[in-house]
């Protein structure tokens, strides 16, 4: 009897151990970035473009890299939401043979799961082919390539869990699949649909892999949708390259930056999420 | 009438579009798919792929195209990953799955989507300041004096992006359970790790399997983190603390030259297309067991 | 008032057949119950009357439906048409995610119907018996009201289409006794201007509201009458044994 229950014990403590074990590592990072990169925090590293000579220590910013990145994730989010959202509704059972449905959800995971630079290099070839070079809409090309599958994927899983009486009522009173598409399915699933786009947009806003040799990189803001465009992520990458102390320092305040980011989008959708339930029906 | 005429027409094409756009949603997937097939067929038309696959000579500039080295990196990393996080990442899910109430899971939602939403690029910033020094100072004490960018550093640094993503499937894999499987042997007077040994593991084994699985698919395929602690050195590691050269990180590195060595895009498009089906094997067997368990 | 008649309807889902060759007259202008044990294809009986059955893909139709002599699964049949001429209620209440307002609106709206106008609303909330209850917070989310005030929420939602029959599958059994009543006062008033088909598995509930009376078991239609005589002298052993509480 007391061997099992210190064998219970001793289970119970690596349990909660891994647990906390990995909650410490997420409080490592968070330590690591802003200790590293609160030093070289300043105003001017986020509203600046950068200087000539600011990889070699002189004064600037990495606004380029911000807006960049900012340009490149909400234009891909745009392109995935115009073909995500249908294809969700498509893979209802309303309009899908539930097998076909099925198949066709198997195959977006898989896709979900590729990794982004195998969408970087398809990108690079289709542009290649076109004639594009890397630019801002090459950028958006590979990204929307890389949040499709997860922005179909997760906005399929909120319309699929509106309770099926529900779809019953607007069709009982005669309406089209349509108009009960519109009066139910996108109106309670709305609240998961946001936080899919948001999930898809912190994916995007993240990503580095696919952008590198579609949106190349450049000091300037782009002034068209064929102009190349910096990224948060490859400012940090390219700038801890850097052997001199400032630049890698401000590596780590980039990399603050774009964690504030992710955190600010983490929560933002939590509070959308909560926010628009007003007409939900449980 | 007209008013019955005009909605059923509506209808009817909204049918028809979303229906159209998914099949395109399809298409396009099998036309990338293509691309990468079209993209490295010179080089397969031109070499047996045993000797692509197989050989470690990687000499773009002689026309020696072996991707071996690459492939076996990549796998080393993934299982050295594999090794440091399905354990924790495991016990941490069975404890908020067994131990811990529903306030606590919700809370700790937040840091675990947070983590799992860390862009690469950061855990690689992580990864140079923490676990090369580390990394290093470890090499020492087995008596080998290296610089700390090695295929152990990759694996660890891997272990650490892929464990939000281990516990957060797995969870839900044991989340599925019915509570009835467990109380039964609880009401026998099982104690939490005999439930946990005999009837928790017992019936979501192969759901947590295919959660580490596609943990490995994910390690197998991070690009930037990995290369910027694994040293790039077209070898076969003989030993952990070896630098090594995962297929990600060739296709990430070499991509902008490669205009200038005859046959070279086709070899880096066959790297990727090598990348996308064994990263598609892992995680379409592990999906299609997810997706068996999600519909009983 | 349409005469809606059945014939010969089978509906099979998967293996198990649910309908056996039903066969029946509803009797027009009155509150007609299907009644019998859970499980005897009561509900399924009632979806075919407006073809809610198509929904479920496993199920397959066989027989007529005879509404004013056309077949509602014949070729000519338009199903959104068929299913703004026969309402039909939940057994809960599921309001759609938008306000009161919207709710009894929704339907006029979607059929093009000429008033969809305030006063519309008002004067189908009222006849359900829920307007004293909201009339000042039209606006407000349906999803607040109680589960009894949704059920006649829905019920307003169905008569605003202008349906000629009703359909209710156990309209009452989610709810509280005083919601209860008041949804079978209405019934009662409105029986004089629709014909009302209502499923239910409480027998006394028939007692109190029905003319006639089906009985249903194991997909069979075993007996069927006004209800006096239906219940003082079933003819049939297994609707004796029902009425007497011997089999449930």
């Amino acid at each position: 009897m007391r061997n099992r229950k210190m064998k219970d014990a001793l289970f119970y403590w690596t349990m909660l151990g891994s647990l906390a074990f990995i909650l410490a590592v997420f409080s490592v990072i968070l330590i690591v970035v802003f200790s590293k990169g609160f030093p070289a925090l300043r105003w001017s590293l986020i509203f600046q473009l950068p200087k000539s000579g600011y990889y070699l220590g002189q004064d600037g910013g990495v606004a380029n890299a911000i807006l960049g990145t900012l340009y490149l994730s909400s234009g891909a989010v745009l392109v995935s939401i115009i073909l995500a959202l249908p294809a969700a509704i498509a893979l209802q059972k309303d309009y899908t043979s539930p097998r076909f449905a099925q198949f066709t959800r198997l195959i977006l995971d898989v896709l979900w799961g590729t990794p982004s630079i195998v969408y970087g290099a398809i990108g690079f070839a289709i542009m290649v082919y076109l004639g594009i070079r890397a630019s801002l809409l090459g950028g958006i090309f590979a990204l929307s390539l890389v949040m499709l599958p997860l922005m179909i994927r997760s906005m399929d899983e909120v319309i699929r869990i509106v309770p099926e009486e529900l779809r019953e009522t607007p069709l009982a009173l005669g309406s089209t699949r349509f108009e009960m598409v519109r009066a139910v399915l996108l109106k309670q699933a709305f609240p998961g649909i946001l936080t899919a786009v948001l999930l898809a947009l912190g994916r995007g806003i993240g990503d580095a892999a696919s952008v590198l040799f579609t949106a190349g990189f450049t000091d300037n803001l782009p002034g068209s949708l064929m102009d190349p465009v910096a990224s948060l992520p490859l400012a940090v990458f390219f700038q801890i390259g850097s052997p001199l102390k400032e630049v890698q320092q401000r590596a780590y305040a980039s990399a603050m930056i774009l964690l504030f980011l992710i955190l600010v989008i983490n929560i933002v959708s939590r509070i959308l999420e909560k926010r628009f339930t007003r007409h939900t029906i449980r | 009438m007209s008013v019955l005429l005009f909605r059923r027409f509506k209808d009817q094409i909204v049918t028809m579009s979303l229906r159209g756009i998914l099949v395109g949603v399809l298409i396009l997937s099998a036309g990338l798919l293509g691309i990468l097939l079209l993209k490295s067929a010179p080089m397969i038309s031109d070499f047996p792929l045993s000797k692509l696959i197989f050989s470690a000579a990687w000499n773009p500039w002689k026309g020696q195209f072996g991707l071996s080295a690459f492939i076996v990196a990549s796998l080393g990393v993934a299982i050295i990953a594999l090794i440091f996080a399905s354990p924790v990442s495991l016990l941490a899910a069975l404890y908020l799955s067994e131990c811990a109430n529903r306030r606590l899971r919700n809370a700790l939602r937040l840091p675990i989507d947070i983590l799992a939403g860390v862009p690469s690029v950061v855990f690689g910033l992580v990864g140079v300041i923490v676990i090369i020094p580390s990394v290093s100072i470890l090499s020492r004490l087995c008596g080998r004096d290296t610089t700390g960018y090695s295929i152990l550093s990759g694996g660890i640094l891997l272990a650490i992006m892929i464990m939000p993503y281990i516990l957060s499937l797995s969870l839900e894999v044991l989340l599925s359970l019915p509570a009835e499987a467990r109380e039964a042997a609880i009401a026998l007077g099982a104690t939490r790790w005999e439930t946990v040994r005999h009837v928790v593991l017992k019936r979501s084994v192969v759901g947590l399997v295919a959660a580490v699985v596609l943990g490995f698919a994910r390690a197998f395929g991070e690009t930037i983190a990995v290369m910027m602690v694994v040293g790039n050195v077209a070898k076969i590691p003989h030993s952990a603390f070896d630098p090594a050269y995962p297929l990600p990180a060739l296709i990430a590195n070499n991509f902008g030259e490669l205009m200038s060595i005859p046959r070279f895009d086709s070899a880096l498009f066959l790297a990727a297309l090598v990348l996308m089906i064994i990263v598609g094997i892992f995680s379409l067997a592990a999906q299609a067991v997810l997706h068996h368990i999600g519909r009983i | 008032m349409p005469h809606i008649a059945i014939r010969n309807l089978n509906v099979q889902c998967g293996d198990h057949q649910i309908l056996k060759d039903v066969n029946c007259d509803i009797p027009d202008g009155c509150i007609v119950a299907i009644v019998g044990p859970s499980g005897c294809g009561k509900t399924t009986l009632l979806k075919s009357l407006n073809r809610l059955l198509d929904l479920n893909e496993d199920a397959k139709i066989q027989g007529q439906v005879l509404l004013d002599g056309s077949d509602i699964y014949g070729e000519s049949s338009d199903v959104l048409s068929l299913r703004k001429k026969v309402g039909f209620m939940a057994q809960r209440p599921y309001p759609l995610p938008m306000s009161i307002q919207d709710n009894v609106s929704f339907g006029p709206k979607i059929h093009g119907l000429p008033d969809t106008s305030h006063g519309m609303v008002e004067r189908y909330l009222r006849l359900a018996g829920l307007w004293e209850e909201v009339k000042d917070r039209l606006d407000s989310p349906a999803a607040k009201l109680s589960i009894g005030q949704q059920q006649r929420l829905a019920l307003a939602r169905t008569l605003a289409v202008e349906p000629e029959v009703i359909l209710a599958d156990e309209p009452t059994s989610a709810l509280d006794p005083i919601s209860v009543k008041i949804v079978e006062h209405q019934f009662r008033l409105l029986k004089s201007q629709y014909t009302i088909v209502l499923v239910t598995h409480i027998l006394r509930q028939a007692r109190r509201l029905a003319d006639h009376v089906i009985f249903m078991y194991s997909g069979e239609l075993v007996e069927q009458g006004p209800a006096e005589s239906f219940f003082a002298a079933p003819k049939d052993e297994r609707t004796r044994a029902y009425l007497s509480g011997e089999i449930s």
